[in-house]
């Protein structure tokens, strides 16, 4: 099986994770309540929660330029259809589907880009550096490289990712285990070190 | 081991680290300033409110059609005709054109082909609520007099001539048809 298959195979809901999160989880519950009752400060507050994640994965698929405008786009959306969720703990794999539909949305509708690469628009060696790696990190596969991006550029941990993105932990290990394999073969990152 | 680092940042491991400070630069900045950075979003509650203006709006309607309809059938005179209708009588012209199908049709009491009608109503009368159509033709009939409304007596004549343009395109087909006959007699 292709390995990007598997890692959509992979690529699953977890339904366990989120009860076992426990006290998380029900703050939470108790933020989505809030938020559809009217609450504003609710609702910023799931902002602050769930915007790295959403900002990710807008990375992994369009230009850095749109993406902090997409953000905001998907959490408009978001706070318009808010009750349109049953399960307060599917609130991060909704926002997460939203983000992906958005970036699809994004490149069905906006013109052909004439602009730059983002490394060749970088002036110094470390943004040139820094765009190959985001360039090679979106030439991986759809789930690689959506955790890749949550882990590397937002910073967020394996635990956090499950949490926010509604996936079980097992399947965020394998994805971040293979898409850097993968990714440390496409920038001839030497693998001796592990 | 750098598994564990990759998954909770626990160890080490330069490469990643590196990586890591690479790429930061891409990173969302929402967590760096409390407020800042905050959307402003409409309130919900005003937008849980719009969902009931409809219902809201449709009730009114409904109430407001419901109202007209009382009103109107408590403004109808003893005759079943409203109030205003009485200024509004008009005579049926002369002479109407009768289609030849509804030539030796039997003429409605009510009807006044061929015969000069003039309908005046000299005073009002009381209305009564509840009068009904069947009522105001029994009254009609009692009085002996034809009475049409101006509107009543639109309606007849639009009737009558849609009659007519039907009689006369039927005249036009009994003539082919007959006509088609002969030739058929005429050929054997």
């Amino acid at each position: 099986m292709p390995d990007h298959a598997e890692a959509i195979y992979l690529f699953g809901r977890s339904t366990g994770a989120a009860a076992a999160a426990g006290e998380s989880e029900s703050k939470e519950e108790k933020l989505f309540n809030r938020a559809c009752a009217g609450d504003s400060d609710a609702f910023n507050e799931i902002y602050r929660l769930y915007a790295p994640m959403v900002h990710g994965i807008l990375l992994s698929r369009v230009s850095y330029d749109d993406v902090q405008d997409l953000t905001q786009e998907v959490f408009l959306l978001a706070h318009r259809r808010l009750e349109t969720i049953r399960d307060p703990r599917a609130l991060g794999g909704w926002l997460a589907q939203i983000a992906r539909n958005r970036a699809v949305e994004h490149y069905r509708t906006s013109k052909p880009a004439n602009e730059l690469p983002d490394e060749v628009r970088a002036r110094d060696e470390k943004k040139v550096e820094a765009a190959e790696a985001l360039t090679a990190i979106r030439s991986l596969p759809d789930a690689y490289r959506e955790t890749l991006i949550l882990r590397l550029v937002e910073g967020m941990s394996g635990n956090e990712i499950a949490d926010r993105t509604g996936l079980t932990p097992e399947s965020v290990r394998v994805n971040l285990h293979r898409g850097m394999e993968m990714l440390r073969g496409r920038l001839g990152i030497n693998g001796a070190g592990r | 081991m750098k598994d564990d680092y990759l998954w909770d940042k626990s160890g080490s491991d330069a490469e990643l680290e590196r990586l890591e400070g690479l790429l930061s630069v891409y990173r969302h900045s929402g967590e760096t300033v409390a407020r800042s950075n905050v959307i402003e979003f409409p309130s919900r509650v005003e937008g849980v409110r719009r969902q009931w203006l409809l219902p809201m709006a449709a009730g009114v309607a409904l109430g407001a059609i419901g109202i007209s309809a009382w009103t109107v059938s408590n403004n109808l005179s003893e005759t079943g005709l409203p109030e205003s209708a009485h200024a509004t009588m008009v005579a049926l012209p002369e002479n109407l054109p009768v289609p030849p199908v509804m030539q030796n049709a039997p003429v409605p009491e009510h009807s006044t082909v061929g015969r000069k009608s003039v309908i005046r109503s000299k005073k009002a009368r009381v209305s009564t609520p509840g009068t009904t159509v069947a009522s105001r033709i029994r009254h009609r009939k009692r009085a002996g007099k034809p009475l049409l409304t101006r509107d009543e007596a639109h309606a007849y004549n639009q009737l009558k001539l849609a009659l007519s343009i039907t009689g006369s395109k039927l005249q036009i087909v009994t003539d082919s048809v007959n006509g088609f006959d002969e030739k058929d007699t005429n050929n054997k």
